[in-house]
């Protein structure tokens, strides 16, 4: 191995890839990290700092990156960007009142130069709630037609009932490969 | 009553926390402890009291630890955000003093080179661009961009005098498994190439030419700049589509290149574990150097450019002969795979650096001499790697 693949190496391992999870607090980031690595559920508490969790999907090793969402850690969000290869955007469909607080947020992550071209994945979660916005509602809210810099996809999932996230994960996959 | 016992503190940065790990009943677990208040001013005294007091796993015995910490946090918080590698600096060679930091490139810079003159630098970054750079203002002159890989290695060519016209050679990837070493011909002032009919709309306005890359899947290729087709006006500097000469040759990726003294030769380095002279102007391959048994990271032209030689992962360099193709002394000593080589200014010295952590000085008798003689062994610590 020579300085340039030992350069490139340090860089990226082949077939690995790191997704930053993130979202506004209670949007349930945590819970969807558990249900794809198939854990319990049902005691998920608020969380503090980051969890990360690595999973092997398709001969991909993904190395999953799930950042609190509470408004006081949301400045260190950005401490994470480096190096990110999919954005996984996480909205509580139910959480009206907030929609918007969600939505400028993640602008200022779309905005920033380290994020720049990252294919972006919202989960319109807590669809198992009576009145949750739909995925086409919040696509709406959140103005997604407009972001033309990046491959980018909405998908409504619940993830306590485990519904939508592997047609989610599917396409984040497409995107890496 | 279960067991508690607190095994170690971990550190984590953003948000600043600290995470206790401990052990209940044989089994390890862990509670991470936000510290989102902690900043310059606070008193980490009264922290560390506040600490003891909501954790009951830690005591008040741990103060100085924790103490410790909550430093290194600190420490961690004052330093800049923005330590990218996206900015290299320029420094005064006479006083030592920092003279500029030129921004620009958004990802690792991995070549770098003055010209003959020493007024433009230019560098090849994995951001897939490489940059010109006015040493005097600090300034990007120009941006090269097109590649569609990492630049790993970029080079003006010695033509100098009152030519005021200079190459640029930067590898690209543009396929998977692919790399391309192409020769960019840029034009400093109203000067045509080969007969072309330039339009330059100021003077010192660069031109860019444009190489067209001919694609093959797992063929690597050295393209030269022969012909420029029509010139372009945009944005107010020229750009040029040319026509590349494509000679193909190496059958793995091509990692470094460098051109003569007089910048009528080239040599490319590469995977495969040969390298080749061309002719700048034919773009026809002169020799095959045929010996190494690993890739070669390196080549370096002495100053008369009558040698060669060569850096190999297979721990030697090798000296050759740019007439003949000859190898004409194999250079083993070093423990480890060679990244980096080079001749003195006078071509009768001659330096390796090695992943073993050490630089080799090697002598020549004189630069036209065919024996080299291991003169000094010099290890000095950790010069090697990067």
């Amino acid at each position: 191995m020579g300085l340039l693949s030992l350069i490139r190496s340090l860089k990226k391992k082949e077939g690995e890839a790191r997704i930053l999870v993130l979202g506004l607090d209670n949007a349930g980031k945590t819970t969807i990290l558990k249900c794809l690595s198939e854990e319990d559920i049902t005691t998920i508490t608020p969380t503090q700092g980051f969890n990360i969790k690595s999973l092997t999907r398709d001969g991909f090793n993904l190395k999953i990156w799930d950042i609190g969402g509470q408004k006081s850690i949301r400045p260190y969000w950005r401490n994470y960007f480096d190096a990110t290869d999919a954005l996984v955007y996480v909205i509580d469909s139910f959480d009206r009142k907030r929609i918007v607080e969600s939505g400028s947020e993640l602008d200022i992550i779309l905005e920033e130069e380290k994020m720049k071209g990252v294919p972006l994945i919202v989960f319109a979660n807590k669809q198992d709630l009576v009145g949750a916005m739909s995925a086409d509602e919040i696509a709406d809210e959140l103005n997604l037609v407009a972001i033309r810099d990046r491959p980018w996809q909405i998908q409504a999932c619940s993830a306590k009932e485990g519904s939508g996230l592997t047609e989610g994960m599917e396409w984040l996959m497409k995107m890496l490969k | 009553m279960s067991q508690v016992k607190l095994k170690k503190f971990l550190l984590r940065y953003y948000p600043p926390g600290i995470i206790l790990q401990y052990e209940r009943d044989g089994v390890m677990k862990q509670k991470p402890v936000d510290l989102l208040d902690l900043g310059p001013g606070v008193d980490i005294e009264a922290l560390c009291s506040q600490v003891i007091k909501q954790e009951p796993l830690v005591s008040e015995n741990r103060r100085p630890a924790l103490r410790q910490l909550m430093g290194r946090l600190l420490e961690k918080m004052a330093e800049t955000q923005h330590h990218s590698f996206s900015l290299f600096k320029l420094w005064d060679v006479e006083t030592g003093m920092e003279r500029a930091s030129l921004l620009g490139h958004k990802a690792e810079i991995v070549s770098l080179n003055f010209n003959t003159t020493g007024d433009l630098i230019i560098t090849g970054s994995f951001d897939h661009d490489s940059r010109i750079w006015d040493v005097r203002t600090g300034r990007c002159v120009h941006t090269l961009s097109g590649h569609r890989g990492e630049v790993s290695s970029t080079q003006f060519n010695h033509a100098g005098k009152d030519e005021p016209c200079f190459h640029g050679a930067g590898a690209c990837v543009n396929a998977p498994l692919c790399l391309q070493v192409c020769t960019c011909t840029l034009v400093l002032a109203p000067l045509c190439l080969q007969g072309a009919h330039a339009c330059v709309n100021a003077p010192l306005c660069l031109q860019v030419c444009k190489c067209t890359l001919v694609l093959a899947p797992l063929c690597l290729q050295v393209c030269k700049c022969t012909l420029v087709l029509a010139p372009l006006c945009l944005h107010g500097a020229c750009v040029c589509v040319c026509v590349c000469v494509c000679v193909c040759g190496h059958t793995d990726e091509v990692l470094d290149v460098a051109f003569d003294a007089a910048g009528s030769s080239f040599v490319s380095a590469s995977a495969d574990g040969t390298a080749r002279l061309y002719n700048t102007n034919t773009g026809v391959c002169a020799h095959t150097l045929i010996g190494h048994e690993g890739e070669i990271s390196k080549v370096a032209y002495n100053p008369q450019g009558t040698r060669v030689i060569t850096a190999s992962s297979d721990k030697t360099s090798r000296i050759w002969d740019t007439q003949t193709g000859e190898c004409l002394q194999i250079l083993e000593g070093h423990q480890d795979e060679i990244f980096s080589c080079a001749f003195n200014y006078e071509g009768d010295f001659i330096i390796t650096g090695s992943k073993d952590n050490t630089c080799r000085i090697w002598k020549a008798a004189t630069a036209t001499s065919q024996l080299l003689h291991e003169h000094a062994v010099a290890s000095r610590g950790t010069t090697g790697m990067l």
